[in-house]
Formats: structure tokens, sequence, C-alpha cells
């Protein structure tokens, strides 16, 4: 398991912290962060539907499950990342790097690096909590799938569907060029991260 | 992210490695990228094919549908 240094920042005081970017998790480890994330995801999804939260409010990724997800790992095309601080993950990215491939111009056809799930701990996502812990983890895992595209040599092309509740996070702050929504999957909205766009997130 | 990386001659006739060469150009990658990339993908099917999934070629605009067999 190889990791990187990388900063998140503390929620509370918009202090930077340092934190390692785990490049190459192993199915174990999903499975160990699941049973930490699983209980409090549920947990907290279950008190917003009791308190009355409007169900299209309550985070759509509640029934998520990494240890179910971690069998993937039993394939090259598939890697996962993680943020971890403070001894425990505090994000995870599962990404997929065959098989995918761009839609939009000038690189429609081009393989992409397709970002199959993202996650940040719960205790970091509004509205699971009140006041998050930390803050940030999204842009260093898309950092880390665009450094994964161009390694791949696929020019920083990324691509994604986003759930209802992340489009705002893809569009406005990583600047993803969307192209509606998917019938062939789910209707979620598709979006990418063509080259260019790449190399303005990399460099803004 | 490069960790143990291993190297290995390949010995192609001219037929395939043309189709390399025109694979790579047309999806801008190295050809040992090519090679990668058929490797992951080769095996995602042998493994899902093997979990007794099929692997189906689809012409919507002629309706026509076909199951590939790997062997």
């Amino acid at each position: 398991m190889s990791s990187t240094p990388v900063q998140i920042v503390r929620y509370d005081n918009r202090a930077l912290t340092n934190a390692l970017l785990q490049t190459d998790l192993r199915p174990r480890v999903l499975v160990e962060v699941e049973q930490e994330w699983g209980p409090f995801r549920r947990n907290a999804a279950r008190r917003l539907v009791q308190g009355g939260t409007p169900p299209q409010e309550v985070p759509t990724h509640w029934h998520w499950d990494w240890g179910a997800k971690s069998q993937n790992l039993e394939l090259l095309a598939y890697r996962c990342f993680g943020i971890e601080c403070d001894r425990k993950m505090q994000g995870l990215m599962m990404v997929l790097t065959a098989g995918k491939q761009a839609r939009l111009a000038p690189d429609a056809g081009k393989p992409v690096v397709y970002i199959d799930y993202l996650e940040s701990a719960p205790w970091n996502v509004i509205p699971l909590v009140v006041v998050p812990i930390y803050a940030g983890i999204g842009m260093v895992l898309m950092r880390a799938a665009i450094q994964l595209s161009l390694d791949e040599g696929f020019h920083g092309r990324v691509a994604l569907h986003a759930l209802p509740q992340a489009e705002e996070f893809y569009r406005d702050k990583c600047r993803m060029q969307g192209s509606g929504s998917d019938a062939q999957y789910q209707n979620l909205p598709y979006f990418e991260m063509t080259r260019d766009l790449a190399h303005q997130f990399l460099t803004t | 992210m490069n960790d143990g990386k291993k190297t290995m001659t390949l010995n192609l006739t001219d037929a395939e490695m043309r189709v390399l060469e025109d694979l790579a150009r047309k999806k801008d990658l190295t050809k040992t990228a090519v090679v990668r990339q058929a490797i992951r993908l080769y095996q995602m099917i042998e493994v899902r094919l093997g979990q007794g999934e099929k692997l189906v070629f689809e012409d919507e605009k002629a309706q026509k549908k076909a199951e590939l067999m790997v062997l």
C-alpha cells in the first residue's frame, strides 16, 4: 500500500491538516472502514428521517457498503484511494481504469479514469452531522483521480455519474462539464473532466 | 503508483503490431498502455463470464443483439 502526504481542512477553524493519501487500498481495509462508517451513516440517516427531514435531503448513499464494493478490487481495472487522518479513513474513492471512454469533445472515444464511488466519512458530511470534522476531502480525491489519469496516459480525463446531492460539487467546485442525465445509468447526470478542465483544476 | 513493474518482450506478427499501433494512435495511448488496457478488460470479462454473466453486443438501430463467446 503506497501513500502520499496531502492536506485537508479542519472544518471548525479552517486549519490545514496533514493527512495521507493511500493510493492502493486492499479489500480488507474497505471492510474495516465499512464497519466504522456503515453504522454511523445508517444511524444518522435514520435520525434525519425520524426528525422529519424530507427524503430528497437525506444523502442517497446512506446504504452504500464498501465491504461489498471491496470485491471489485480483485479486478486489475479497479483501484481504491483513501485519505487517512487521526488514524481514521476520512474519505474513499473507487475508480475504474479500463472500459470507460470519454464522451465529450475533443477526446470522445478515448479512455478515462471513471470514478465509480467517492465518499467522505459520514462525520464529514452535512447533513449526516451538523458540524463536520474535516472538509476538502472530495477535492483531494478528485486531484488524485486526475493524477492517476495522467499516470495512465489518459491526459487527466476523468468521468463519473453524480448522485443528486453531489451534482453541485462536481459542477461548481470541480468545474466538470456535464452532459445531462444518462438514461443508461439510472438517469443520473454524467460529468466529465476533459483534459483542459483537468489542467485548469491542477493549476488553480 | 508504478512500483513492481516488470519488463517483457512481446513477439507480434506484422498484422498484430499494425493493430496495436492503430489502437495506440486512435486512443492516444502508448502501446504499453494499450496492452495494459487489454489485460484489464480481458480479466474483467473472464471473471464476469465466470460468474455467469454474458457479454452482449447490441445494435439499437438494427435491433440486433449478439452474445460474444470468449475462449
